[in-house]
């Protein structure tokens, strides 16, 4: 029966696993303070779900419609911020967040605001916990190896020399633009999909599900693994959703401070390894140094 | 391409793997399919042990902690008194807490775990709608009790499931409590509502305002706040600005709510201020007596001066030193202890049996409760409300509605 | 008129508490270039400090003040010695690594809390005072200690960094740390200081925030995250930016509330965040490493 609960806990690795490398994509190759993603996981969720619970459509239908207009607004997002950077874009980008938080919350008709949706039904043929697994599993496999195959092209050296040398990137020019897009639209999609894929895994949502709870977490994921690295992303995800649940297992007493202790020992470990292995495990890549004089 | 090699091969044997795992195993029923299946396997029961152990889920961190870690208390305290008087059946009486987060995925996980591993039959929780609704579909499939204190979304009833139970009445009804007194009692024409932006606050709110409506009224000012917002100096100018005849506020947490209520009355707004549970909490009430004289609150009617409950209150406050937040909750919580402990006593700490049991509960009593009643839907069944207001820190009744 | 001067009344209140929180932050941003999302941590443990000293021990208001007060600088002054300077001698920590770790102190700062003083709200009803009515506006005493105190401390914050030499030497700092050094002065205590001010003004901003709105463990993220948005409205790094950001976002989240409804004005602070950002991509008074 414990393996019910390894179980539970590969298919949340696998789906953040997901939305890491969306992620990654965008901070680790692009350079780019993406924390609006989470929006994105969102508009993946919640279109997936509105249109599998309300239109009673497939269940593959609405991953795929959550992917595409994930992407879509994710490109859009794109053209707006192209002229800005640095904190500015951060900011945006973290506001995207709150505003798609905002319209989940607000839109009732829609949404249902903060009661959420539901009774979110299981894809057709990948019902039960461990279908599910074998199908994000697989989906994990398959990003992954696109991402690699994308970030080791000629792609992902633009890409790189964006990400280090931005002055010498521009000599680009337009294509500079269009390689930005196209890590919009893909992190886009990708997040898109981990989000709906999560919808239909717990079968409830609600706006505050992709708050700013979750996006320290992915965020943490990433920074443990490493950033710019592929198999550091898939490691920090899987470290990042079993260590809560371990601390949650092995850490136990009938107390009413156990949430609080729990919570503490997680985060102390988090700040932990920021501070002593700031690259993150399998990172290669030196962002500027968050404490230098910045430009 | 050495590289690329190795993670094909990874890949593979990945893939050949877990389609082994899946298709190998015997099948689970879909939730989809109707329930009569054959061979679902459910969760082994706990064979020989000198323990029984039950789960309990709701939010011990967050903002939500508020209401979770209270009801925590409750269930420890009934866990302590029963395992002092022999326990149940003879075996220890464990209860293993779990952080819900008041979320989805929270619940899910909280759940998952306790299932698996403390290999639960029964689960007190959880605290918020929200988290509840994230683990049903997961208890349902074990066939595992689902039993939540304080859950009071709409949803719960029709998408909880057959495992599902609560004593806790839906937020369908206090809603129109509200709505029929304010009609009633103060003959309002024109209504402001102000509602937290959570799913327990936007049930009410959404009652509220159809039955208002229905009944003739007119809802002017209809404001939803963010969770976090401190200021409502504006919204209560808003609503001054706007002369109505009853304000009615449903807050989630406390905090917000004192704040609200006090920006009101800065505003020498005198129209009646009606509210749900929440603000007519018995410390909330007590420490705040100011700001909060006079604010009218509606609450599932509940008698703590019987026996029971008092008993229940008296033993909370030996224990922790504190009154009750939340009588009624709360002692559903400490109640659903005793509860268990009948049920496991006379049927075993079996899923299905004690479902079983529990679909046909008429007039139990117990813990702090009497005469409880569950329907079909394994929803509480529930006449009356309390109408409540605060008079000096203390929170006396005025009145009781019968619904209809 | 009567409308618009009660609405620009509650435009102040938080507008002056934030400013308050907001320089102290870009105070640190300006001279030690770490984002210090854990001020809304130490604005809470101040909070709590007043509470210990004025509801649990019965302390007079001073002296309970002056307890938050310390409590605090002593908290930010912790955050800054044991991680972020640690975590600049130990080398490369990019910006997603400050971030999840000044992240991870809030959080720790907020269920520390949690464990130890319980999930009830705490509120301080009686220090309150009595509504006052200004003509057309209304006011409490505790709310007329808002008004008053905070410019007061901000202009004395704003002169103590024009006029001092420790200002200057701050202001010295920010614009370039290795230039500042070579003039002998020394940045790391520089640093520090930085850190004692903030955390002061966030003491201060703490007590003020506890008695006015209530308070329990979960509000720092949400202090936090209030604060980065007007910081970044008005130009990080800049006070002035800090307080006019403040201002102006409380005054849409004002507008909003009144004409629109008040479960939107979190998307329009956000939008105009955003439009201004275009405009002016490092905010209103941002200019890249100015203070003042």
């Amino acid at each position: 029966m414990i393996i019910d609960f390894i179980i539970f806990l590969l298919v949340l690795f696998a789906i953040y696993g997901i939305a890491g490398l969306a992620l990654n994509l965008t901070l680790g190759w692009g350079g780019l303070i993406n924390l609006g993603f989470m929006g994105f996981l969102s508009i993946g969720a919640y279109t997936s779900a509105i249109l599998t619970t309300e239109y009673h459509l497939p269940v593959f239908v609405g991953i795929i419609a959550g992917m595409i207009l994930a992407a879509l607004i994710s490109g859009f997002v794109g053209i707006l911020i192209r002229t800005i950077r640095g904190d500015a874009l951060a900011i945006i980008l973290l506001g995207f967040n709150f505003t798609v938080y905002a319209i989940g919350l607000n839109w009732n008709s829609v949404t249902r605001g903060a009661l959420g949706i539901p009774g979110i039904p299981r894809p057709e043929f990948f019902y039960d916990d461990r279908r599910f697994l074998f199908l994000v599993t697989i989906l994990l496999l398959l990003t992954t190896l696109f991402l690699y195959r994308l970030t080791h092209s000629s792609f992902g050296r633009v890409l790189g020399a964006i990400r280090d040398e931005e002055l010498h990137a521009r000599v680009l020019g337009k294509r500079m633009f269009r390689v930005k897009m196209i890590v919009h639209i893909v992190s886009g999609a990708l997040a898109g999909l981990a989000g709906a894929l999560l919808a239909h895994f717990i079968r409830f949502i609600d706006p505050a599900s992709f708050f700013i709870h979750q996006l320290v977490f992915v965020l943490s994921m990433i920074f443990v693994g490493g950033l710019a690295s592929v198999p550091g992303t898939i490691i920090g995800a899987f470290i990042l959703t079993l260590l809560p649940e371990m601390i949650r297992v092995f850490v136990n007493l009938p107390s009413d401070i156990l949430g609080a202790i729990r919570g503490i020992i997680f985060s102390l470990l988090l700040l932990l390894v920021v501070m002593f292995r700031p690259k993150g495990i399998l990172g290669t890549v030196e962002l500027p140094s968050a404490y230098a004089d910045r430009e | 391409m050495k590289n690329n090699a190795i993670w094909w091969i990874i890949g593979i044997v990945i893939v050949v793997g877990l389609g082994y795992l899946i298709f190998n195993q015997p099948n689970k029923t879909n939730d989809k399919k109707s329930e009569s299946v054959a061979t679902a396997p459910v969760a082994p029961k706990v064979v020989e042990s000198s323990e029984v152990t039950i789960g309990w889920i709701g939010p011990l961190t967050g903002d939500a902690a508020a209401y979770g870690i209270p009801l925590q208390k409750a269930t420890m305290l009934a866990a302590e008194e029963i395992n002092a008087a022999g326990g149940v059946g003879g075996k220890k009486l464990v209860v293993a807490y779990e952080d819900g987060n008041c979320d989805g995925k929270g619940g899910a996980a909280a759940a998952q775990k306790l299932i698996s591993i403390n290999k639960v039959q029964i689960i007190i929780g959880g605290t918020c709608s929200g988290e509840t609704l994230g683990f049903t579909p997961i208890a349902n499939e074990n066939k595992v009790v689902v039993f939540s204190p304080s859950a009071s979304s709409p949803d719960l009833t029709t998408k909880g499931g057959d495992y599902a139970f609560r004593f806790y009445p839906s937020d369908a009804l206090a809603g129109k409590v509200a709505a029929s007194y304010a009609m009633d009692t103060f003959k309002a024409k024109k209504a402001a509502v102000i509602t937290a932006n959570t799913d327990y606050a936007q049930g009410l709110h959404r009652v509220f305002v159809e039955s208002f409506k229905n009944a003739g009224g007119e809802v002017t000012v209809d404001e939803s706040y963010n969770s976090g917002t401190t200021d409502f100096r504006t919204q209560a100018l808003k609503i001054k600005n706007a002369k109505v005849d009853v304000v009615y506020i449903v807050v989630q947490l406390p905090t917000e709510g004192i704040a609200l209520v006090k920006a009101l009355k800065d505003q020498k707004i005198v129209a009646p201020l009606l509210t749900a549970e929440i603000l007519i909490g018995r410390e909330i009430a007590k420490n705040n007596k100011d700001v909060l004289e006079g604010v009218i609150g509606f609450e599932a009617f509940f008698d703590e001066k019987a026996e029971g409950a008092a008993k229940f209150t008296a033993a909370f406050k030996a224990k922790y030193n504190e009154d009750l937040a939340f009588p009624f909750m709360q002692t559903i919580a400490y109640s659903e202890g005793y509860l268990f402990k009948e049920m496991i006593e006379k049927y075993g700490n079996d899923g299905v049996k004690i479902q079983a049991a529990l679909a046909k509960l008429t007039d139990w009593s117990g813990g702090g409760l009497k005469n409880m009643t569950l329907d079909e839907n394994g929803d509480v069944v529930w006449k009356s409300f309390s109408i409540k207001k605060i008079t000096n820190g203390d929170v006396p009744s005025i009145g009781v509605f019968d619904m209809k | 008129m009567d409308l618009i001067l009660q609405l620009i009344s509650n435009v102040l209140i938080p507008g002056l508490l934030f400013a308050l929180i907001a320089a102290g932050f870009s105070l640190t941003y300006s001279v030690t270039r770490v984002l210090h999302l854990a001020n809304g941590g130490v604005v809470i443990v101040a909070g709590y400090g007043f509470y210990t000293g004025y509801s649990l021990w019965h302390w007079p208001i001073w002296s309970a003040s002056l307890l938050a007060i310390a409590i605090a600088i002593l908290t930010g002054l912790f955050i800054n010695a044991q991680i972020h300077e640690r975590m600049r001698e130990h080398g490369i920590v990019s910006a997603a690594g400050m971030l999840v770790a000044t992240i991870s102190v809030l959080l720790i700062i907020q269920n520390i809390l949690l464990a130890i003083f319980g999930s009830a709200p705490k509120s301080f009803a009686d220090l309150q005072g009595t509504v006052h009515e200004f003509g057309p506006v209304i006011f409490t005493d505790h709310e007329i200690r808002i008004l008053v105190l905070i410019p007061i401390l901000l202009i004395i914050f704003i002169l103590l960094l024009k006029k001092t030499k420790t200002g200057k030497a701050l202001r010295a700092v920010a614009d370039h740390e290795q230039v500042a050094e070579v003039v002998g002065i020394a940045s790391r205590k520089m640093r520090m200081l930085a850190f004692g001010i903030s955390s002061f003004l966030a003491g201060i901003a703490g007590i003020l925030f506890a008695i006015e709105y209530n308070l329990d463990p979960s509000m720092g993220i949400m202090i936090t995250v209030r604060m980065i948005f007007r910081a970044i409205l008005g130009g990080v790094g800049s006070i002035g930016g800090a307080i006019l950001g403040s201002l102006s976002t409380e005054t849409i989240v004002a507008l909003t509330g009144y004409y629109w409804n008040v479960s939107w004005v979190d998307f329009s602070s956000f939008l105009l965040t955003f439009v201004v950002l275009l405009i002016r991509p490092n905010g209103i008074l941002g200019k890249k490493k100015r203070i003042v």
